[in-house]
């Protein structure tokens, strides 16, 4: 290949990587600037580039401003995060409990209409949430499960419990049975086998699943929206509060979606080696 | 210590009748080797000894009890796996304490573990190894580790599935010696699998051939390797393989013969079968090609069966010529001294007692001098 | 529990399975109730008059305009969003495919976009998109003589700006599926094209795509279907606006259910939407299960 191609090449990728990050990136950064903004620059007409910058919104939507007493909404913001806090954390606890020993036994014991039960599990991935929400609505109704932790983290296993099962499933059959075999002949029962044996075998796999399932229930705005209520408010619903009929506090909305992002944001750097192996797993191998 | 009986096991694969009827009896302390091909089912036999494979029919003992339901962890066995099943996520150390460690057997301090460990790293010779994982190892080293891990234990029995055949030709034989010298140490029952016969007459007390899921023949390396009870046995051991020609037992004057090819040679010893009154026989005659010798001119001998030269390798210490006779080729073991030209016109004879004559139809050896 | 122990317990793996067959019952209750209320006269106002109507709804429903226009709806931002995300994926997939400098750290800041939750990141471009020459968008958009746009006011406008959102919301999980998948292709085929002097764009249709196909039906899969049943996205902006331009089935659902409490009604627009997500999910599972074959 002569160098003019290669030097045509590089210069395609730089400008084509550079158009895609300059848009991926660009919305965050405008917000990240908003929410430095006093309410009289966030939404200046033309919006403003160069602007002195304030904590005020932050200080506004933790522990509430003076100034903003009026205008700010109270400050509950701090609770949201702690509600979604608890909600993911407990979701991911209770996926991981019921979940590893499906998983677990799909993938070592044959029983009859095992795919079945397989292939349903994994469907409710692909259904309309709404298909099961809103009956559940009327359902936790009936047993007081409106606005409770115990009903969110309840209606989340929709989600994050078969797409643990699929994933554990495939990472214990990966394990080879003679391993387990020569634990048992060396004298563990069948629950030492898999404490000991298979569970740190498939660490990998938990690792990228427990991940992936506490994005999934702090992203979650449907669920939240429809069966929870004051008490259990995550932060996807305490954001839409900035909107108000009046008035939209964009600066306040600004900061509270960096926060939002925050947390996440941590986590994808620290472990993004595990958020990337439990998406892609599958694709590649199958 | 225990002795194994297995009596009247039978397992099925789905349609498959895996194992077929199995009866064994291992003695206490006796290295007993079960011999066979690829998918005769000797893995299967081991596995369904330490449990961890089930029983379809049939009973399994130890030492008298009946241990067929037991759990693996239950009985007082140890595997050594044919692909090691070493425990990838724990150090060589961890692997070779696992047994100590798990279990409900009696609880041993952490200095009475360390010391089993080391002491059995130490005989085979990995105890610099112990901190290592067993990717980090070369497979010579991590049968050590699969050996040391069954070691440690000092069970009633060790099992062992093929644990040599994955090794370099080089480590093997060293191996195989060590094994004998460990098998003094050991001191327990041990029921060795292989598929390599060389193993299996060096190594056992006592050797079982299994085919197809049956046992063929069980005795000692001098028992099935002079006396086959079938054909089958008698091929799958020695190298080059006995020479199995067609032949027919025919009766006269009282004395029995065998004619193969048109040629006729008294038969020494007791036949099964033939008398005066019946009438010529299907027999598969067997000879090893160290006691058949060629000649080029035909001897003085009333037998001698021609053939044509089709290749003669010289290997060092002694020559491997191929005779075409009729429609097969004859393998017979030559000095190094002698020469053979392709197409030359051979004759090849033997001793009537160096012969095996197996029936026809069953392959079951006719004479009544096998065990 | 060591007691008798059986090898295996034949009931072993029913007593593991057992939390999550409660789960799985928990989760199919809901499902057949929900079927069940589609062919009834449920008003969350009224709960408990409940009438058995039979095909009612259904008759209802397919023949307003309004349940065409949101299936119409769900079927364009569908296929328009994954179109868009596996074209764009494999775009930045290929580029980002070759040791350079911060290569890496390009590779960490992809995941960004899907770290932020959706409804999040669409309020964030609600304000980007924010009409007249207020909105940052519009405003950049004026230095290239293009006067300002109400992206989410008009009705093509809202649906285009919608799949945009998703577009960059989604468009990371593509190019993270590609990128595996182009690095574990196998180095073989293509030294024996170059010895074969094979042009780039030959070697690309028939080597790189062929081999890549599992990866993209699993691209196609799960974005199919995520956007069949999107939700946060169209809330957090125009809420099905303006005058129902983006309205798909799901939006249509949660209105007539918790806007207007017809249960059944709502009820039915699920169900036609699950009923498509679940071919859908089968057909291109399917599909991949083939694609990994070859």
């Amino acid at each position: 290949m002569k160098d003019g191609t290669g030097k045509l090449r590089s210069a395609v990728r730089v400008v084509g990587l550079g158009l895609y990050f300059a848009f991926a990136m660009a919305p965050i950064v405008w917000i990240l600037m908003m929410s430095f903004k006093n309410p009289g620059d966030v939404i200046a007409t033309p919006p403003k580039f160069i602007f002195s910058p304030t904590l005020d919104n932050y200080k506004a939507i933790t522990v509430g401003l003076e100034s903003y007493s009026s205008e700010s909404l109270r400050p509950d913001f701090p609770k949201y995060f702690l509600n979604t806090l608890i909600i993911a954390s407990a979701t991911v606890a209770v996926s991981l409990v019921l979940g590893t020993f499906a998983a677990y036994s799909l993938a070592r014991f044959s029983f009859p209409m095992k795919e079945d039960i397989a292939f349903t599990f994994l469907s409710f991935r692909f259904a309309p949430e709404l298909m099961v929400i809103l009956p559940l609505y009327v359902i936790f109704q009936k047993c007081h499960l409106i606005d409770s932790f115990a009903g969110l983290t309840l209606a989340y296993q929709l989600v994050t419990l078969p797409f643990l099962i699929w994933v554990l499933r495939g990472f214990f059959e990966e394990i080879p049975k003679e391993i387990e075999q020569a634990a048992r002949v060396d004298g563990c029962t069948w629950w030492g086998v898999f404490c000991r044996i298979s569970l740190p075998l498939v660490k990998p796999g938990i690792a990228a699943v427990v991940i992936l399932s506490f994005i999934f229930a702090w992203n979650n705005f449907i669920f939240a929206m429809i069966l929870g209520g004051e008490r259990t408010q995550p932060i996807t619903l305490g954001i839409l509060g900035f909107i108000g009929y009046e008035r939209v506090l964009w600066g306040q909305m600004a900061a509270a979606t960096i926060i939002c992002a925050v947390p996440e944001l941590v986590l994808a750097f620290v472990i993004q080696k595990y958020i990337i192996r439990g998406l892609t797993f599958g694709a590649v191998k199958g | 210590m225990a002795n194994i009986v297995l009596d009247n096991v039978d397992k099925y694969y789905g349609d498959l009748h895996a194992i077929d009827h199995l009866q064994l009896q291992i003695r206490d302390r006796e290295f007993f080797v079960i011999l066979g091909a690829s998918g005769a089912g000797k893995t299967t036999t081991l596995k369904m000894m330490a449990g961890v494979e089930p029983v379809d029919s049939g009973s399994i003992f130890m030492d008298g009890q009946d241990v067929t339901r037991w759990p693996p962890e239950r009985r007082e066995v140890a595997m050594v796996f044919e692909s090691y099943a070493l425990y990838g996520h724990l150090s060589v150390y961890k692997n070779m304490a696992f047994p100590l460690l798990a279990g409900r057997r009696k609880r041993l301090t952490a200095s009475e573990v360390e010391q089993k460990v080391r002491r059995v790293a130490q005989l085979l010779g990995i105890d610099m190894l112990l901190q290592r994982r067993p990717a980090e190892l070369s497979g010579g080293q991590r049968q050590r580790v699969a050996l040391g891990r069954a070691l440690v234990r000092e069970p009633a029995a060790f099992l062992m599935d093929e644990p040599l055949s994955h090794l370099d030709a080089k480590i093997h034989h060293q191996m195989r010696s060590e094994l004998r010298q460990l098998r003094e140490c050991m001191g327990s029952t041990i029921v060795y699998v292989t598929h390599d016969y060389g193993e299996a007459l060096a190594l056992g007390d006592r050797i079982a051939i299994l085919h197809e899921g049956k046992i063929m023949q069980v005795g000692t390396p001098g028992e099935v390797f002079h006396h086959p009870a079938t054909r089958l046995v008698a091929e799958s051991l020695g190298d080059p393989p006995m020479n199995v020609l067609p032949g027919r037992i025919c009766c006269q004057d009282g004395r029995t013969f065998v004619e193969i090819q048109g040629q006729p040679l008294r038969v020494s010893g007791a036949v099964e079968g033939p008398s005066a009154a019946t009438p010529p026989r299907q027999v598969d005659v067997g000879i090893r090609a160290q006691h058949i010798r060629a000649t080029q001119a035909p001897s003085s001998r009333p037998f001698h069966l021609p053939g044509q030269v089709y290749v003669h390798e010289v290997l060092g210490d002694e020559g491997l010529l191929t005779v075409t006779v009729g429609p097969q080729h004859v393998m017979v073991l030559t000095s190094p001294e002698e020469r053979f030209t392709p197409d030359e016109r051979v004759y090849l004879s033997w001793e009537a007692e160096a012969m095996h004559l197996f029936c026809g139809q069953t392959g079951k050896n006719l004479q009544s001098h096998s065990v | 529990m060591m007691k008798s122990m059986r090898m295996p317990g034949r009931y072993l793996p029913y007593l593991l399975s057992l939390p999550a067959m409660l789960a799985l019952i928990g989760i199919m209750y809901p499902f057949f109730l929900g079927v069940y209320y589609t062919l009834t006269n449920y008003t969350l106002t009224r709960p408990d008059q409940i009438e058995f109507i039979g095909l009612r709804n259904y008759a209802q429903i397919f023949s307003d305009w309004v349940f065409w226009r949101a299936l119409l709806t769900t079927f364009v931002y569908a296929w328009a969003a994954v179109a868009l995300e596996l074209g764009l994926g494999l775009a930045v997939a290929l580029m980002l495919n070759h040791p350079f400098r911060g290569v890496q750290i390009l590779r960490s800041l992809l995941i960004v976009p899907m770290m932020i939750p959706p409804i999040v990141s669409a309020l964030m471009w609600k304000v980007i998109f924010l009409p007249t020459r207020q909105g940052v968008l519009n405003y950049l958009l004026g230095f290239l003589g293009i006067s300002p746009i109400a992206w989410l006011g008009g009705s093509y406008t809202a649906l285009v700006s919608l799949i945009l959102i998703d577009v960059w919301i989604f468009s990371p999980f593509a190019i993270l599926i590609l990128l595996a998948g182009l690095q574990s292709l196998p180095k073989e085929p293509y030294e024996a094209a170059m010895v074969d002097g094979a042009s780039g764009w030959f070697v690309f249709r028939r080597l790189t795509l062929p081999m890549l196909s599992p990866c993209i039906v699993l691209i196609i899969l799960f974005r199919l279907i995520d956007s069949l049943k999107v939700f946060d996205v169209i809330y957090a902006t125009t809420k099905g606006g303006p005058a129902g331009a983006t309205t798909t089935l799901h939006i249509q659902s949660y209105f007539e259910a918790i806007r207007w409490f017809k249960m059944g009604h709502g009820m039915v627009y699920a169900l036609v939407l699950w009923i498509m997500c679940y071919l859908f999910s089968r057909v291109l599972t399917r599909l991949w299960t083939r694609a990994l074959m070859r």
